[in-house]
């Protein structure tokens, strides 16, 4: 009888969804470590917990915009953090994303999340062939067609058309199913544009209390999708492995200002050529990988997989900036 | 007795930030801190810094906006108007900014004190036992606190949006 009882209270405790302000708890990383790992359980068997999960990413993500947004007051208004390299929303003035342009990410960001649950959940049903091996190729010519967004071959294969740039092209590097983080982790090798070994540079001189200033940041980033919105025609992206754990990679996108934008932990982005980057990151139903690619008119276009499950895109989605 | 010198040079500048967010006037938002490092100065023993000088600046602006909330409202209308006449606009999307300010700030304004002090205080990077600790929340309140905030706050920003009409009018939405 107490064991049925002890199993029901489990099997209760395991049903229960989360609230809305639990969820925000967990995502502002306030949760008691017993506490997140309950509900990261909970999210990764529930289907309607995770959409919440995505909705609410999506709303802090939304509020963080709109409160910045609120600095957009004449010059200098605005007191400028110490080092203008960490000024919180710096980027978002000089990009001019405003919360209007900002709220189409947020809602791309739900549907990925959206699609990325479902997958996650049916695999068998929706995940083609799996592909053991994928090829990220060097560098695209600016001249270069981007590849046909709904092709899954070129998707799955080939992110990107790749004819070599001007400059030194990097190598070819292959991308494994199940080595998501071990191209991370070659990311800074692999840094052969000239401007963002500069930023690591930059990155490595950073002081001993930076972390908390960049607490400020981190909402800037914390959906990936933000980034395909922030990214400015002259940008550069540095990599810096995380201090308590090198595992836990620190990605910051750098204007060509040379002003810091944001940041992105537990995560990893790599710059693949000047209009194609692979970022991965992890949330509570596994690790992502994000193609992101960007077109010379300011078009993206961004494919999302669950690096765990093997490189799948799950989804390309295009939408145009303002130029 | 505080270190008034290092308290000023580490939370200075968010707190500024945070008041001028929340104010919408960055003089006033200056006055309000330096208030509150005089304070600081005269407290025996603060034991969250951050957080004691968020409640005081949360509490000075709250005594000052029921003591006149009328004058001040008319000074900063005065005040945007004279810095509108001065700043010249070398970009074009400087008006469509402007009203993206607007519409942010009245979508601010659709929230209750306590919610919008959360979330600007959270967007300063407090942690939830900060928050908690300022506001007089509880620690388990916080999360639903800032859920609700934020949820009121984008909605009240898509809804203005969806009126298109930011720039005019005042508080269509709730």
């Amino acid at each position: 009888m107490n064991r049925f009882s002890g199993m029901e209270a489990e099997l209760e405790d395991h049903m229960q969804h989360l609230d809305e302000g639990t969820i925000h708890a967990w995502l502002d990383q306030a949760l008691p470590p017993d506490e997140a790992a309950r509900a990261e359980a909970h999210v990764r068997v529930c289907a309607e917990c995770a959409a919440m999960v995505a909705e609410a990413r999506g709303m802090i993500a939304g509020a963080s915009r709109i409160v910045s947004a609120l600095d957009a007051v004449p010059a200098g208004v605005i007191p400028r953090a110490k080092p203008a390299a960490s000024q919180p929303g710096s980027l978002w003035r000089a990009m001019r994303v405003t919360p209007a342009r900002a709220a189409l990410a947020a809602s791309l960001l739900f549907a990925v999340a959206t699609m990325l649950t479902v997958r996650h959940d049916t695999p068998d049903k929706i995940v083609p062939a799996v592909v053991s091996r994928v090829r990220v190729a060097p560098a695209p010519a600016p001249a270069t067609k981007p590849p046909l967004p709904h092709s899954p071959r070129v998707a799955q294969n080939k992110p990107a058309a790749a004819p070599p740039t001007d400059s030194s092209p990097p190598e070819a590097v292959p991308v494994t199913r199940d080595a998501a983080h071990s191209t991370l982790g070659g990311v800074a090798r692999q840094a052969a544009v000239p401007r963002a070994m500069q930023l690591q540079s930059l990155v490595g001189a950073s002081a001993p209390g930076e972390r908390r200033d960049l607490a400020g940041c981190y909402q800037i980033a914390r959906d990936s999708v933000e980034w395909l919105r922030s990214i400015p025609e002259r940008f550069a992206l540095a990599l810096t492995p995380g201090r308590a754990d090198p595992e836990q990679h620190v990605v910051r996108a750098i204007a060509a200002d040379g002003r810091m934008d944001s940041v992105l932990t537990q995560s990893s982005w790599r710059e693949v050529g000047p209009t194609l980057a692979l970022v991965t990151f992890s949330l509570p139903e596994g690790r992502r990988v994000l193609t992101v690619q960007l077109a010379a008119g300011g078009t993206f276009s961004a494919q999302s997989a669950l690096a765990s499950g093997g490189f799948v895109p799950v989804r390309i989605m295009q939408a145009t900036c303002a130029p | 007795m505080n270190d008034v010198d290092r308290l000023f040079r580490e939370y200075q500048q968010p707190l500024v930030r945070y008041l001028t967010r929340r104010l919408g006037d960055r003089d006033w938002a200056e006055e309000v801190a330096q208030e509150t490092f005089l304070r600081a100065v005269k407290q025996e023993t603060i034991v969250s810094e951050r957080s004691w000088l968020f409640a005081v600046a949360t509490n000075l602006v709250r005594d000052e906006a029921r003591k006149d909330v009328r004058r001040r409202r008319r000074l900063e209308l005065l005040r945007e108007q004279a810095r509108v006449d001065d700043v010249v606009d070398p970009e074009p999307l400087d008006a469509e900014r402007a009203e993206e300010t607007a519409m942010a700030r009245r979508a601010l304004d659709c929230l209750t004190e306590r919610d919008r002090e959360a979330l600007l205080m959270r967007e300063e990077g407090l942690d939830y036992t900060e928050i908690a600790a300022a506001l007089e929340l509880s620690l388990g309140s916080v999360g639903t606190t800032l859920a609700r905030a934020r949820r009121r706050l984008v909605e009240a920003y898509e809804s203005l949006q969806r009126d298109g009409s930011g720039a005019r009018g005042s508080h269509a939405a709730s």
